[in-house]
């Protein structure tokens, strides 16, 4: 004789159960909410293949441009890095709660970088680009706050999850602030930092080519202006060399990455 | 005969020494070949604030009735673009990982997917909006195929941790498939699935606050309209409402994160 043996209890089903219609009807509330033009869609979509069609050629003339744009377009991102992680990595000394000398300066910085990180990156350019103009200048202090923004909160919670009597120890030996810093803590940060900022330079590449699309130059720009002339071969070109460009960016990082957590 | 020994380290710390001197290299090229220069990096942030303080400040609340509508857009558009990311990358992520039915398949989805990841975002917008017009519809499908990218990837890590470990004895006792997905995959995925579809739903509200600036929808095009008009202090507002309410998702995202680990 078979006999089924329940898995999940009668209350936890109902649970499960609740929890799945409510999560569903949200859903659907916010669908129809959002009052989505599908018909319009569909008939875009029906020419779909016919738009395929026109993307298959690729303009090999753009390649060499396409090319030096995305080294700016890396380059960009570099510099932002660069700029970015030492100012990152000072202020995330002065603000991680188990070494902060003063709570107000910590508050103050943490407030700080939550507020950058809160503006979509960009906004942050637009406001940048109407202060500063146009111009790698403009681009690189966009970068560079981004970087700031994500390093610092980055950095502040691998200092934070160090141990705090590392800190203790050294100052009841009598080392003063520095000391603590440099002989406890960087030693054992210092992996985990360098793991984060390789993490950071693929999203600060990626940023840069994106905010190329509003016109500060770089790849991103290049296609824009390919998007304006419709000029569909060049575009399948240009995304061709950004997608390669990123993946042996992502694939040399992963190397980077294994090659310090050994 | 030599008594004196000779160190170990010689190689080591030879190779050390390149590479700190090619990083220096790497991260000081740029800045020439684009010009920048470092000093007015610098400089600009003071240049940036006041110019801040001076035209943006104060905001202009004026509109702000007219502005609910596309934030509560901003906001839906995040949403439905998280269900639909989520439950999107699961399947892949399912197919990505050691729990693919076939190698064919697994292979064939991982480099959709990375092909998926490595466009940036607005790369994707301007894309999309290129081929199917501007649109809400447009927007969503950016969104998701973005964060599809992200999410598949870190589901099959979570998914293969957990098939690498735990689900052998299923397997044993002769469990179907679908069974061991069910009933051995699911409950033991639902924590890291929650925290990343958290984690995604962040993502989304800032890409989908930006996307208008490609005619995607959202706050994005307010912004950007108004800053190229130069009406700062209606930008200000803007930037504002974003501002919180990017900051109060995250606060409540937080706030269900400590819920739900107690």
């Amino acid at each position: 004789m078979e006999t089924k043996i329940q898995l999940t209890k009668t209350k936890e089903r109902i649970y499960n159960l609740s929890l799945a219609m409510s999560l569903i009807l949200l859903f659907i509330i916010s669908t129809t909410l959002l009052n989505l033009d599908m018909n319009h869609f569909w008939s875009r979509l029906y020419n779909f293949p016919e738009v395929i069609k026109l993307f298959w050629d690729l303009n090999f003339d753009s390649f060499g441009p396409g090319i030096e744009q995305l080294a700016i377009s890396v380059m960009l991102g570099i510099c932002g890095l660069v700029i970015g992680g030492p100012v990152a990595f000072v202020l995330a000394f002065l603000a991680a709660d188990n070494l902060a000398f003063s709570t107000t300066l910590s508050f103050i910085i943490k407030s700080g970088v939550s507020l950058i990180r809160a503006v979509p990156n960009l906004v942050l350019m637009l406001i940048i680009v109407a202060c500063l103009g146009m111009g790698y200048t403009a681009a690189v202090v966009s970068l560079t706050l981004s970087s700031v923004g994500f390093l610092t909160k980055t950095f502040i919670s691998t200092i934070e999850e160090q141990d705090k009597s590392i800190a203790d120890t050294l100052s009841a030996t009598g080392a003063n602030w520095l000391q603590v810093v440099v002989h406890g803590f960087l030693p054992n940060v210092i992996p985990s930092f360098l793991v984060w900022i390789t993490i950071r330079m693929e999203s600060s590449v990626a940023e840069s080519i994106s905010l190329g699309v509003i016109g500060v130059g770089g790849i991103g720009m290049l296609l824009t202006r390919a998007i304006r002339q419709y000029d569909y071969a060049t575009v399948s070109m240009l995304i061709i060399i950004i997608f390669t460009g990123m993946l042996i960016l992502e694939l040399s990082l992963n190397y980077i990455k294994k090659r310090i957590k050994s | 005969m030599d008594s004196k020994g000779v160190p170990i380290n010689q190689g080591k710390k030879l190779k050390l020494s390149l590479t700190i001197i090619f990083m220096c290299v790497v991260a000081s090229l740029p800045f020439f070949y684009l010009d920048v220069n470092i000093v007015e990096v610098m400089t600009s942030l003071p240049k940036l604030i006041r110019f801040f303080i001076h035209n943006f400040l104060p905001p202009n609340f004026s509109n702000l009735r007219a502005y609910m509508e596309p934030v509560i857009e901003t906001l839906l558009f995040a949403i439905v673009g998280t269900y639909i990311s989520a439950v999107l990358s699961f399947i892949l992520g399912i197919l990505m990982s050691q729990l693919s039915p076939n190698l064919v398949i697994r292979v064939f989805i991982q480099s959709f997917v990375t092909f998926l990841r490595n466009i940036p975002v607005l790369i994707w917008a301007s894309l999309l909006v290129f081929v199917f017009g501007i649109g809400n519809i447009v927007g969503l499908i950016a969104l998701s195929l973005a964060t599809v990218g992200i999410l598949s990837r870190m589901y099959a890590e979570s998914i293969d941790e957990i098939a690498s470990s735990k689900l052998e004895a299923l397997t044993a006792s002769g469990a179907s498939y679908l069974q061991i997905i069910l009933h051995g995959l699911l409950p033991e995925f639902i924590p890291a699935w929650i925290n990343w579809t958290l984690f995604s739903f962040e993502i989304n509200i800032r890409a989908s606050a930006i996307l208008g600036t490609v005619g995607a929808g959202g706050l994005g095009i307010l912004i950007q309209t108004n800053l190229n008009l130069r009406n700062f202090h209606e930008a200000t507002t803007l930037i504002i409402i974003l501002v919180v309410m990017v900051l109060m998702t995250e606060m409540a995202i937080s706030n269900i994160r400590s819920r739900i680990y107690h």
